[in-house]
């Protein structure tokens, strides 16, 4: 009775349970105070010192100073240049990259794909040293080669520069780009193409004509994900920009807390940066659709492929060269750095050396404790937010009270706040009582915790969107209650997108800086902050050692979890 | 065991009721069938007695024990009923002897006691050699089978089924119906079966229900239900039927263009509208009124269209009042030139209809 399942079984499904009885409406309101508290608590007090003076007049004197006085104008238009410039440079790149990968025969397709993802797992503030060491004006490796080899005084390239920043940050964005136009191309059915082709166009006519036409809006929303990221990234423009004498907002925003801080500036700055994620966000949403990451919806046809010919090493060259910036390089050069005392001397066996292995790990005193607040962090905000995420989104897709839409929405909202923004609220809000959390790890486990709930949440409310409802019905009617068919029917069904999304935070929580930056204290430092720390020393060595040291270590425990989530013969849903 | 009454049930969403003042009472060991197109609340129905809605008027009964009302409702797992599910609803993660023994372990039974009877019923159902299988990997029908045999073995007092041979192809549902009768037979729960098909109904039920946009429109025994329709809708849901419509001018006869048709119960109030149902294959067609038959009733009409379909003909008919008519006869028949024939309509075969009282 397909019809009727639509009237009936929406409306109907869950209603048994909505009872006064069993306290459903007590549980959404447990679950929107909860997240009402994790989200607009910050934001109250973002808005409230937005909009007053130090003495707590109220005021709009900070807004004013954003476009009045240069030092905070300058920050802004750096950051629409760098945004857009990103934006432009990662699409010019990845649409040929994706089409070749995703369309076309080029060699070694599936390992260019993966090693794209995979670019992923590089904390972008890594990256950004990583190049560091590879570019700098006077130490860097390839700066140091060109003049070895061409006898210049002039440096190749300089990365202290906004181009630099443009090219690093881009390095970054670009994968994800990829990834998203990849998935489009794939989801496109050769028919489409063919019917094209049997009205007599050519292949550059059909790509033209109906290939691009249906990526568009993938290609857009890239864009503003590329957008986006370079627009609320720290860590990079700290690291590159702040050494060349410019700033961007989110530098600026961070310079406002150090000495003298002006917290109220620095909320009216943070205020337009969280409106405009806002609407771009928005703006992705729309294009893509409800169902992110698809053009077409419905069952992809077999693609075709193009036949490169002779060209097919040209582009596979172009491949490479593409993945040489985000993954060959920056790493070639963290492990060169790693193992020599001075990263941009010649590789050699006599330059070789523990010396930096030893040092981080037997004499810089920061090390253990920002290992062991990292992993407490990260482990425990992963393990909260995945059972918090698994909850809600149970609560969200099996209820059919009102307020599941409110606590939807509380839950997915931090998805528009960028680090920096989230940081500057949680500060603004716990360095006071009545929860004076500032100076402890809570207030760091509060951030990550709004920040990875979102995608968590995503992520667990499609797995149970994948349930089908008479699957936990048929345990109720033969005798088990709620807690007893969450726990022995749901949670085994869904513990693949469980684990997943533990990993997926725990991930998340080891690479953050931006809001980590603005909420730790000498006893709460985690790796990205001591990372960033060491950055300023231009201690190279010990970064590429910690840095090493962080990306094996995460993969190791997310594969360690992966192979826990193991679960027998989930491959027919619904029976 | 017991007796499942629903009593002035009613479910509104949005206002709007689904379910509407339903009256029904399912005697003990019985098997009732309850049918109706999509959308006609009989899906609803069934929740409704499941207890995984609440209804918004209206209470359950089961053995005069009161399961639902609007202010409370049991929850499913304390009715000691069972389900089948039209998508079968197997846990893929279990294998099929941990599907069928869930229920059992939830009744914290020990642990030989529940190897023994979950085998018992896997016997039952034919699956005695596929216990250790993962549901993914049974076949359509031995899926159904399994969800029979879940459903069964924690013997319930009262047992819902939910549209459960529609995911099965034509062979396979003629066979589980034969099982489902079997099976009921032997255990005699009492059953309420949910389906569209007719032809499920009248092979499993005793007695079946007919729905309509929410309400009921006739119990009765399938039988029953197909030589004695009370409605327009059940008449045309059962089978072809015409229905013609006149003036009633006493209770068992109706004026139809002027020619009084003779119905075969007292039903009509004189002097009202009213209407009758006769079946294609009871319309008797003749080329031309038979001469000394003065008993016979009938009508004049035109064939329009006549479709040749092997063992019969069907005729599509057209009265002088425009009234759009269909037989079925036999291929024998010669028609007139100019399709002029006389439609004799036997009196025990026009079935009085209750004319629904609107609103």
């Amino acid at each position: 009775m397909v019809s009727t399942g639509t009237l009936e079984g929406v409306g109907g499904r869950a209603e048994g349970w909505r009872l006064r009885v069993d306290g459903g409406a007590a549980l959404m309101a447990a679950a929107s105070g909860l997240l009402a508290l994790l989200v607009i608590l910050p934001f109250g007090w973002l808005a409230y010192f937005a909009f007053t003076s130090p003495d707590g007049a109220l005021t709009l004197a900070n807004f004013t100073a954003l476009v009045t006085d240069p030092s905070l104008a300058a920050p802004i238009r750096t950051t629409a240049i760098l945004a857009t410039s990103v934006a432009l440079a990662s699409m010019a790149v990845a649409m040929p990259l994706a089409w070749l990968v995703a369309r076309t025969d080029i060699p070694a397709r599936r390992t260019i794909r993966i090693l794209m993802t995979a670019s992923f797992v590089t904390p972008p503030f890594l990256g950004a040293i990583a190049w560091e060491i590879l570019a700098a004006p006077n130490s860097g490796i390839l700066n140091r080669l060109w003049r070895d080899l061409s006898g210049a005084e002039v440096p190749l390239f300089n990365i202290y520069s906004l181009s630099g920043l443009i090219f690093v940050i881009a390095c970054y964005t670009t994968p994800f780009v990829f990834v998203l136009l990849a998935n489009a191309l794939d989801r496109i059915p050769a028919e489409l193409e063919d019917a094209a082709g049997i009205l007599g166009a050519r292949p550059l006519r059909i790509l033209r004509d109906v290939t691009l036409p249906l990526v568009l809006p993938a290609i857009l929303a890239g864009a503003l994900i590329a957008f986006l990221q370079a627009m609320v990234l720290f860590g990079s423009p700290a690291i590159l920009a702040l050494p060349a004498g410019f700033h961007t907002i989110t530098t600026k925003i961070f310079m406002l807390f150090q000495f003298p801080p002006k917290p109220h500036v620095a909320a009216a700055a943070a205020l337009p940066l969280l409106a405009v994620t806002v609407l771009l966000l928005w703006g992705q949403r729309r294009l893509m659709g409800r169902r992110q990451f698809t053009v077409i919806g419905g069952k992809g046809g077999t693609t075709r492929r193009v036949a490169l010919g002779r060209w097919r090493y040209a582009a596979l060259a172009f491949a490479l060269g593409v993945l040489a910036f985000p993954v060959f390089l920056p790493y070639a050069a963290l492990l060169k750095a790693a193992a020599t005392r001075v990263a941009s001397d010649p590789l050699s066996w006599s330059t070789l050396t523990w010396f930096n292995v030893h040092f981080v790990f037997y004499e810089f005193s920061q090390t253990i404790p920002a290992i062991w607040n990292t992993l407490i962090l990260a482990a425990s905000a992963a393990t909260l937010g995945a059972l918090l995420a698994f909850a809600i989104a149970w609560l969200v897709s099996r209820s059919t009270h009102p307020g599941r839409h409110v606590v939807e929405f509380l839950v997915t909202a931090p998805v528009a706040i960028p680090g920096i923004v989230l940081g500057v609220g949680l500060f603004l809000a716990y360095a006071r009582p009545p929860l004076m959390l500032y100076g402890t790890l809570w207030i760091l486990f509060l951030a990550y915790l709004t920040i990875e709930l979102p995608p968590a949440f995503q992520q667990m409310r499609s797995a149970f969107r994948a349930v089908h409802p008479e699957l936990e019905e048929a345990s109720r009617i033969l005798g088990g209650t709620r807690l007893t068919t969450l726990w022995r029917i749901s949670e085994p069904l869904v513990r693949p997108a469980l684990v997943s999304a533990w990993c997926f935070i725990f991930i998340g929580v080891v690479r953050e800086l931006s809001a980590a930056i603005m909420l730790f204290t000498a006893r709460t430092k985690v790796l990205s902050v001591v990372i960033y720390d060491l950055n300023e020393s231009g201690d190279l060595g010990a970064i590429a050692v910690l840095g090493i040291t962080m990306l094996v270590g995460t993969l190791a425990i997310v594969a360690f979890a992966s192979r826990l989530a193991a679960a027998p013969n989930l491959v027919q849903r619904a029976g | 065991m017991a007796e499942v009454a629903l009593v002035r049930l009613s479910k509104l969403y949005a206002g709007r009721p689904v379910v509407d003042a339903v009256d029904i009472s399912v005697r003990d060991g019985e098997l009732l069938c309850v049918i109706g197109p999509s959308g006609c609340g009989k899906s609803t129905t069934l929740r409704l007695v499941a207890g995984f809605i609440t209804p918004s008027a209206g209470e359950i009964l089961v053995g005069g024990r009161k399961l639902s009302w609007p202010d409370g409702c049991l929850p499913p797992e304390r009715r000691n009923m069972s389900m089948i599910f039209q998508s079968y609803a197997l846990w893929p993660h279990m294998t099929i002897a941990e599907n069928v023994g869930y229920g059992l372990t939830l009744r914290r039974l020990p642990r030989a006691e529940i190897a023994a009877r979950t085998r018992t019923m896997l016997d039952v159902v034919k699956l005695g050699s596929l216990a250790d299988r993962y549901p993914s990997e049974l076949s359509g029908g031995q899926q159904q089978r399994a969800a029979l045999a879940r459903a069964l073995v924690i013997e319930p007092e009262t047992l819902l089924l939910d549209e459960p041979l529609s995911n099965l192809d034509a062979s396979l549902r003629e066979e589980m119906r034969f099982e489902l009768r079997r099976l009921h037979d032997e255990y005699r729960y009492t059953t309420i079966y949910v389906t569209h098909d007719q032809s499920e109904a009248m092979t499993a039920a005793d007695r079946i229900v007919v729905m309509n946009e929410g309400r009921v429109e006739q119990i009765g025994r399938p039988q029953e239900i197909y030589e004695k329709p009370r409605t327009e809708f059940v008449a045309r849901f059962f089978g072809g039927a015409n229905i013609l419509s006149g003036t009633a001018v006493d209770p068992s006869a109706l004026s139809v263009d002027g020619v009084t048709i003779n119905a075969a119960e007292k039903l009509f109030e004189a002097g009202r509208p009213g209407a009758l149902s006769i079946r294609f294959h009871d319309v008797r067609v003749h080329a031309a009124r038979p001469s000394g038959a003065s008993g016979m009733q009938g009508l004049p009409m035109r064939v329009a269209r006549r479709t040749f379909l092997g063992p019969t003909v069907d005729l599509a008919l057209e009265h002088a009042g425009g009234t759009a008519f269909r037989a079925s006869t036999s291929p024998d028949l010669a028609i007139p030139a100019d399709g002029e024939v006389f439609v004799e309509l036997p009196a025990e075969k026009c079935r009085p209809l209750q004319v629904r009282a609107e609103g």
